[in-house]
C-alpha cells in the first residue's frame, strides 16, 4: 500500500472523526434537555430557589437563548476543555476529570498490557498444543472468563485476596508508582478476565486458522528451523485479527473501568461516571462522555491505520469480516 | 523420536481432532449447560412458588444472618431470605436478555441478509452503522441513558436491544457472504425467485445455524450487561430482587454473610457460562467448520 | 427534614454533609469562660489519621456543606458549645446583648492566622457575611431576624437583629461559622475552598496538601493561640465508599471515623462503636395532610399504630433509640427537669406498635378496604431500606405503597416547592438545628414554612399551633415554655401530621488506645472537634 495511498486513507478517516465528534457532542450537549423534570431543579442542586440563584443559572446556561445558540456556545466552551462546574461538588468539570483521569488511564494501561500479555500468551499456548490438557484448561479458562462480568470477579477477588487472604490491599490507591501498582493489581485483574479471555480466543483461532495454510508447510519443507516460523509468519499473521477487535477490546475495557472502580471504590474516571448518573449532575456527565466518546473514536482510527500498515493484502474499501 | 517441533506435532494432532469432531458426542458439560438453563427458566417462570420463603418477607430481628436452617444462604440487610430471592432474581435476570435477544435476532437477521445479498448502496449505509455501533461500551450509553432519562429495566431493554442489532448484522452479513456465491442461489436467480424469497428461504436457512448459535452469545452478553447496570444501582427500584443488584446492596455484608453476594454472583457466571457454552456448541455442531476448532 | 448531620451517603451518592446543627442554650447563660473541650492535654500523638466518607471536594461553605468536619480543624468559630450546651468563648473572648436586637462581641487580641497575620474584626464581620450572603449553602444557618453584623472597632463586631431573637446567641458557634482571613481571600478568590488552595484559618491544624479525590495532610499550627496542639500530623483520608472506609479502618490504616451505616460498618471494621444517645437527628414519617388518603386523620392513626419501631430501627442498621413525641423528653429536658418533663409528657398521646388498634383506625376511614398511595425514597444510605420496611408493614392494614426513588436533591426540590399539594410523604430525618426545644425543629413547623422553600412538608399548621409556636418565643420563663411545647406535642400527636420514630445515636468509630470524652451529638459545635480527642493509658 502506498504512501500516498494511507495518507488519503487517514486524511478521510480524520474528516469522519470530525464529522462523529460533531454529533456526539450536539447529542452529549441535548442530555440536558431529555433530562426529565424542571430543568431549574436539576441545575440548582442542592442550592435554593430563589428569584437571585435562577438568574445567576439562567445566565450561566443561557437559558433564555435558541437551542442552537446553546449548543454553539457550550460546544465552544468545550473545545476549550470547558465543561463548567459541577452541580454536586461546584469544582470546574475539567479539574474534576483531571484529578481522576491519571488513576483511571494507569489502571487501564496496566490491564491492557495483562490483556496483550496474556490473551495472546495463552491463545498462542493454546493452539499449540491443540486438543492436549493445556489447550483444554485454557479454553475452558477462557469460557469462564468470557462468562465472569468485571464486577463479579472484582468482588470476588476482593473478598478472596483482600479479605480472606490479606495479600493485597483491598482499598484506597496508594502513593508512589511501586505502591499504585501494587494497589491496583486486583482491580486490573478484574478488568482484564474478560478481555483475556476475548483475546486468547480469538487468537488461538486465528492461530489454528495460520497453522493451517499451505506456506507454513512450505515454509518447513524449505528447511527453515520451527522457531523461526512460529514468530516470523505465524505470529504476525495471528496478530492481524487482535488487531481487528481491538475496538471490541477497547470497549469491554471501558465498560470494566467502570465496574471495577465502583467495585473498590477508587476515585476514577469510571466511578466519576457512575456518581454523576446517580446524582443527575450533567454538567459532569458531558464532560466524561465527550471525553470517552474521543478516546474511542481516536482509538479505532489508530487501530484501522496500524491494521492497514501491518497487513499489505488489504486495499482501501474492501473490508474483510 | 518424539519431536518437538510444534508443526509436525499440529499435523498429527489436527488429524485426530478432525476424526474426533467426526463422532459428535455431546459431552456431559453441554447437558449440565442445559440443565443450568433449564433451571434458570424454571426459576424465573416459577420463581416465587420454588422459594421456600416470600423475596420479600422481612424479618426485622435478623437482618445479616450467616446461613441457618431456616435460611440455607442467610439473610441480607432487611432479614430478607437470600436463597428466595437468588431464586427470583432469575426473573430480571431471564426475561430481559430473552427480549434483547429476540429482538436482535430479527432485526439482526433482517439488515444481515440485507447487506450481505444486496450489496451496493444498503450495504455501504448498513456497514457504516455496524461499524460505528459495533465498538461502543454499552454499559457507558446505558448509564447515561440512566442518568440522564431515568433508570428503567424495561427502557434499559430498548437501549441494549439497539445496541445488540449491529452485533447480530455483522455475523449474519459475514454468514450471507459466504453463502451468496453458491450454486443454488445463482439456480434460484436464474428461475425468476424474487429477491426476498431467495434471502428468507433460500439462504437464511443455510445461515441460521450461526444466527442461533450467536444469539446464545448474545443472551449471555446481555445478561452479564444488564446485571452490571443493576450493579451500579441504576435499571431496578431497591426492592426487587436482581442478581447484580444483590450483589452490590450485599457487598457491605461480606464480613457478617458473604454468600449473601457470592450466591448471586455465581448465578450470574453460571447462566453467562451456561449459555455461551451452549452457543459455541451449536455453532460447532452445525457448521462444517467444526473440525477444524 | 433539612438535610442535615453527615449521615447519608452512600457509595454512589456524594451528599451534602453536617448540616447546620447550632446549639441554642436559650435561658442558659452567655458570658461564662469554663474550661473548654481539651487542648494539650495527655500525651502527643505524632500522627492522627481521619476517614472521610465521601470526599471533601471544597471547604467554600457558600458552595457545599460538605466540608464542616474538616473546615472545622483549620477555621474556629466566636464560641464554642460544650458537651452540656454550655456557651463557651474562643475566638471571641466575651460578647454583651446592649439591647434586645443588639450584641456586642469582643474578639480576642493576638490571635494570629497560620500565616502571620492578626485576626480582626474585619476577618469576622468579612468571614459570616460571606456566609449568609444570598444563594449560599451556608445561609440557612442564620436567622431571618438578622439584619446586620458589622465591624465596629478593630476588635469588635456588633450584630443587629430586626426583633429579639433568643436563638441568636447560639448561632455564632459551630464549625459552620469558622473565621477565615479576608485579605487571603481576596488573593484567592478565584480558588477559594478548592482542592489545591484550601482556607487560611487560625485553627490549632494548617492544611499542607489538599487533594479533592484522595486525602489532604494537615499539620499542628505552632503559633496556636491556645497553646502547643497534640495532635502534630493530621492525615484526612476520603473514601467514596464506606465498606472501604470500614476496611481501612480494620486495617489500622485510620483511627477516626464517622460511620453512616453503623452496623455494616462496625462488623467490617471489626469495632466496638462509641455511641452516645442524642436527640439531635429524628427519623420520622412525615404525610402531607393535603394529599389523599393522608388527609384522613384515621389514616394517619393508622399509620401511627402500624410502624414497628424496634423493626425500622434495624432497617435503619442500629444505633438508634425508639421515641413517641414529636418533641422529646430529652429535648424538653433542656429548659425542665426530667420530672417536670415526664409531668407535662404525661398527658401526650402516645402511639404504640398496635396491629389490631391500626386495622381498626383504618376501618373508620374511607379506605376499609385498601388505598394506594406513593411516597418519596432518596437514593442513598439506608432510606431505601427503612422504606421497604415501611411498606410492608403498612401493606398489612391496606396501605399499598409505591416507593418513588429518587436524588437528594430532586426530594429536596419536592419538599421545598411552591405546589404544597404534590409533596411527597416521606421517611425523612430531620435535623434540629438547636438545643433549644422551640427553635430546634421550627424550620417544620408552622404556617410560615408552608411555603415554597421551606419545610413544614406535612402542610399541617392549625391556629392554635402557630399561636403557641409564637408565644414559645416570647416569654423567657422556662416553667411556660415547657408548657407550651407540651401543649404542642399534644396537638402533634392528636392530629398526626408525622411519626416520630426515632433519635439516632451520636456514633464514631475510634481506633482502641484513643478516647474522645466529649463526644456527643453535637460534636460540631465544639470547634476545633478533634482537640477532644486524646490517648488512652
Amino acid at each position: 500500500m502506498s504512501g500516498r495511498g494511507l495518507l488519503v486513507f487517514v486524511l478521510r478517516r480524520l474528516v469522519v472523526l470530525a464529522l462523529l465528534l460533531i454529533v456526539i457532542s450536539f447529542v452529549t450537549f441535548s442530555l440536558l434537555y431529555i433530562s426529565p423534570g424542571n430543568l431549574i431543579d436539576i441545575l440548582l442542586g442542592a442550592r435554593p430557589h430563589t428569584a437571585a440563584t435562577v438568574r445567576a443559572l439562567t445566565r450561566e446556561y443561557h437559558l433564555n437563548k435558541p437551542f442552537l445558540v446553546q449548543y454553539w456556545l457550550w460546544a465552544r466552551q468545550a473545545v476549550q476543555l470547558r465543561f463548567g462546574t459541577s452541580i454536586q461538588t461546584s469544582l470546574s468539570v475539567t479539574g474534576e476529570i483531571g484529578a481522576r483521569l491519571p488513576l483511571t488511564m494507569f489502571l487501564g494501561i496496566y490491564s491492557f498490557v495483562l490483556t496483550m500479555v496474556f490473551g495472546i500468551g495463552f491463545g498462542v499456548i493454546s493452539a499449540l498444543r491443540r486438543g492436549g490438557i493445556v489447550d483444554r484448561g485454557l479454553v475452558g479458562a477462557a469460557m469462564l472468563g468470557l462468562s465472569t462480568p468485571a464486577f463479579v470477579a472484582g468482588v470476588a477477588l476482593l473478598y478472596v485476596f483482600a479479605i480472606k487472604v490479606r495479600w493485597f490491599p483491598a482499598y484506597g490507591v496508594g502513593t508512589g508508582f511501586l505502591n499504585e501498582f501494587w494497589h491496583l493489581t486486583l482491580p486490573a485483574v478484574a478488568l482484564a478476565v474478560t478481555t483475556v479471555a476475548y483475546v486468547s480466543r480469538h487468537t488461538r483461532a486465528a492461530m489454528i486458522g495460520t497453522l493451517d495454510q499451505d506456506y507454513v508447510v512450505f515454509a518447513r519443507a524449505r528447511g527453515l528451523s520451527s522457531r523461526r516460523v512460529l514468530f516470523t509468519y505465524l505470529l504476525r499473521n495471528a496478530l492481524i485479527p487482535v488487531i481487528t477487535i481491538s475496538g471490541v477490546i477497547l470497549s469491554s475495557l471501558i465498560v470494566g473501568v467502570v465496574l471495577v472502580e465502583v467495585a473498590f471504590s477508587l476515585p476514577g474516571l469510571g466511578s466519576l461516571l457512575v456518581t454523576a448518573a446517580t446524582t443527575k449532575d450533567i454538567p459532569v456527565l458531558q464532560g466524561v462522555v465527550l471525553l470517552f466518546a474521543v478516546v474511542i473514536v481516536v482509538a479505532n482510527l489508530l487501530a484501522d491505520v496500524i491494521y492497514m500498515v501491518v497487513d499489505p493484502r488489504i486495499r482501501v474499501g474492501e473490508r474483510a469480516t | 523420536m518424539t519431536s518437538a517441533d510444534p508443526v509436525l506435532l499440529l499435523g498429527e494432532q489436527r488429524l485426530r481432532a478432525g476424526a474426533r469432531a467426526r463422532r459428535r458426542v455431546v459431552s456431559p458439560v453441554i447437558w449440565l449447560a442445559f440443565a443450568v438453563m433449564a433451571g434458570v427458566l424454571l426459576m424465573a417462570l416459577f420463581g416465587a412458588l420454588l422459594a421456600p420463603q416470600s423475596p420479600s418477607a422481612q424479618h426485622l430481628a435478623i437482618v445479616d444472618a450467616p446461613p441457618s436452617g431456616a435460611h440455607w444462604l442467610g439473610t441480607d440487610a432487611l432479614g430478607r431470605d437470600v436463597l428466595s430471592r437468588v431464586i427470583a432474581g432469575a426473573r430480571t435476570a431471564f426475561f430481559g436478555p430473552l427480549v434483547i435477544a429476540a429482538a436482535s435476532f430479527v432485526l439482526g437477521n433482517l439488515l444481515g441478509l440485507l447487506a450481505g445479498y444486496r450489496g451496493g448502496l444498503a450495504d455501504a449505509v448498513i456497514m457504516r452503522w455496524v461499524d460505528f455501533m459495533w465498538s461502543l461500551p454499552s454499559l457507558v450509553i446505558l448509564v447515561v441513558v440512566a442518568g440522564t432519562v431515568g433508570s428503567s429495566y424495561w427502557l434499559a431493554v430498548a437501549v441494549l436491544i439497539v445496541l445488540t442489532v449491529p452485533f447480530d448484522t455483522r455475523v449474519i452479513r459475514g454468514a450471507t457472504l459466504e453463502q451468496v456465491p453458491r450454486p443454488y442461489v445463482e439456480a434460484a436467480k436464474t428461475l425468476g425467485v424474487p429477491r426476498w424469497k431467495i434471502m428468507l428461504f433460500h439462504i437464511w436457512p443455510n445461515v441460521s445455524p450461526v444466527a442461533v448459535a450467536n444469539t446464545c452469545l448474545v443472551f449471555a452478553g446481555s445478561l452479564v450487561t444488564l446485571a452490571g447496570l443493576e450493579f451500579l444501582g441504576l435499571g431496578l427500584p431497591p426492592g426487587i430482587p436482581d442478581w447484580g443488584l444483590m450483589l452490590s446492596q450485599n457487598e457491605a455484608l461480606l464480613f457478617t454473610n458473604p454468600l449473601a453476594t457470592i450466591a448471586p454472583g455465581a448465578m450470574i457466571v453460571l447462566t453467562a457460562i451456561a449459555m455461551n457454552l451452549i452457543g459455541d456448541w451449536l455453532y460447532e455442531l452445525l457448521t462444517s467448520r467444526g473440525a477444524g476448532r | 427534614m433539612k438535610p442535615s448531620s453527615g449521615k447519608r451517603v452512600s457509595k454512589f451518592a456524594p451528599l451534602p454533609a453536617v448540616g447546620a446543627l447550632l446549639i441554642a442554650a436559650g435561658a442558659l447563660a452567655a458570658c461564662s469562660s469554663g474550661s473548654p473541650g481539651g487542648s494539650a492535654t495527655g500525651k502527643t500523638i505524632p500522627q492522627f489519621t481521619v476517614g472521610m466518607d465521601p470526599a471533601v471536594s471544597t471547604l467554600n461553605y457558600d458552595k457545599s456543606n460538605i466540608g464542616y468536619q474538616l473546615g472545622g480543624l483549620v477555621m474556629e468559630p466566636l464560641l464554642i458549645a460544650s458537651k452540656s450546651g454550655k456557651l463557651v468563648p474562643w475566638l471571641a473572648q466575651s460578647w454583651k446583648q446592649t439591647s434586645p436586637t443588639t450584641y456586642v462581641y469582643n474578639i480576642r487580641h493576638g490571635v494570629k492566622f497560620s500565616d502571620g497575620d492578626t485576626l480582626t474584626a474585619t476577618d469576622v464581620a468579612f468571614s459570616l457575611n460571606y456566609y449568609r450572603r444570598p444563594g449560599s449553602l451556608d445561609a440557612y444557618n442564620f436567622p431571618t431576624t438578622l439584619k446586620s453584623i458589622t465591624a465596629t472597632g478593630p476588635y469588635t463586631v456588633t450584630v443587629t437583629l430586626t426583633k429579639p431573637d433568643a436563638a441568636w446567641a447560639v448561632v455564632p458557634a459551630g464549625d459552620p461559622m469558622g473565621i477565615f482571613e479576608k485579605k487571603w481571600y481576596e488573593e484567592h478568590q478565584a480558588t477559594f475552598g478548592q482542592p489545591g488552595t484550601g482556607v487560611m484559618g487560625t485553627g490549632p491544624w494548617v492544611i499542607r496538601s489538599y487533594n479533592g479525590t484522595t486525602s489532604a495532610e494537615l499539620t499542628a499550627n505552632p503559633h496556636y493561640w491556645r497553646g502547643p496542639v497534640n495532635i502534630k500530623k493530621v492525615s484526612v483520608q476520603f473514601f467514596s465508599s464506606e465498606t472501604s472506609e470500614a476496611l481501612a479502618f480494620r486495617d489500622g490504616e485510620i483511627q477516626l471515623a464517622f460511620p453512616i451505616d453503623n452496623k455494616a460498618f462496625a462488623s467490617t471494621a471489626g469495632i466496638k462503636l462509641t455511641a452516645v444517645p442524642s436527640y439531635a437527628v429524628q427519623g420520622q414519617f412525615a404525610m402531607n395532610v393535603l394529599q389523599p388518603p393522608f388527609n384522613n386523620v384515621h389514616v394517619r392513626l393508622a399509620v401511627a399504630y402500624a410502624l414497628n419501631r424496634a423493626d425500622l430501627i434495624n432497617a435503619w442498621g442500629g444505633y438508634a433509640d425508639p421515641v413517641y413525641q414529636f418533641l422529646t423528653a430529652g429535648l424538653l429536658e433542656n429548659i425542665a427537669s426530667p420530672a417536670q418533663v415526664e409531668s407535662v409528657l404525661k398527658t401526650v398521646p402516645v402511639y404504640t406498635y398496635n396491629l389490631a388498634k391500626a386495622k381498626a383506625e383504618m376501618a373508620q376511614s374511607p379506605y376499609k378496604h385498601g388505598v394506594s398511595a406513593t411516597i418519596s425514597v432518596e437514593n442513598a444510605g439506608s432510606y431505601p431500606n427503612v422504606s421497604q420496611a415501611i411498606q410492608a408493614e403498612l401493606a398489612k392494614i391496606g396501605i399499598h405503597l409505591k416507593l418513588d426513588v429518587m436524588t437528594i436533591d430532586a426530594q429536596t426540590a419536592n419538599m421545598t416547592s411552591a405546589n404544597r399539594k404534590g409533596i411527597l410523604t416521606a421517611f425523612t430525618y430531620s435535623g434540629s438545628v438547636s438545643r433549644d426545644p422551640g427553635e430546634a425543629f421550627d424550620f417544620q413547623m408552622g404556617q410560615a414554612n408552608i411555603s415554597a422553600g421551606n419545610w413544614n412538608t406535612d402542610n399541617w399548621a392549625p391556629p392554635a399551633v402557630n399561636n403557641l409556636i409564637n408565644e414559645g418565643f416570647l416569654t423567657t420563663d422556662n416553667a411556660k415554655r415547657l408548657q407550651i411545647y407540651g401543649e404542642i406535642d399534644k396537638a402533634y400527636a392528636e392530629a398526626v401530621p408525622l411519626v416520630p420514630i426515632f433519635n439516632e445515636e451520636a456514633t464514631v468509630a475510634l481506633a482502641s488506645g484513643y478516647t474522645w470524652p466529649d463526644f456527643n451529638g453535637y460534636y460540631y459545635d465544639l470547634g476545633p472537634w478533634l482537640l477532644g480527642v486524646s490517648r488512652t493509658g
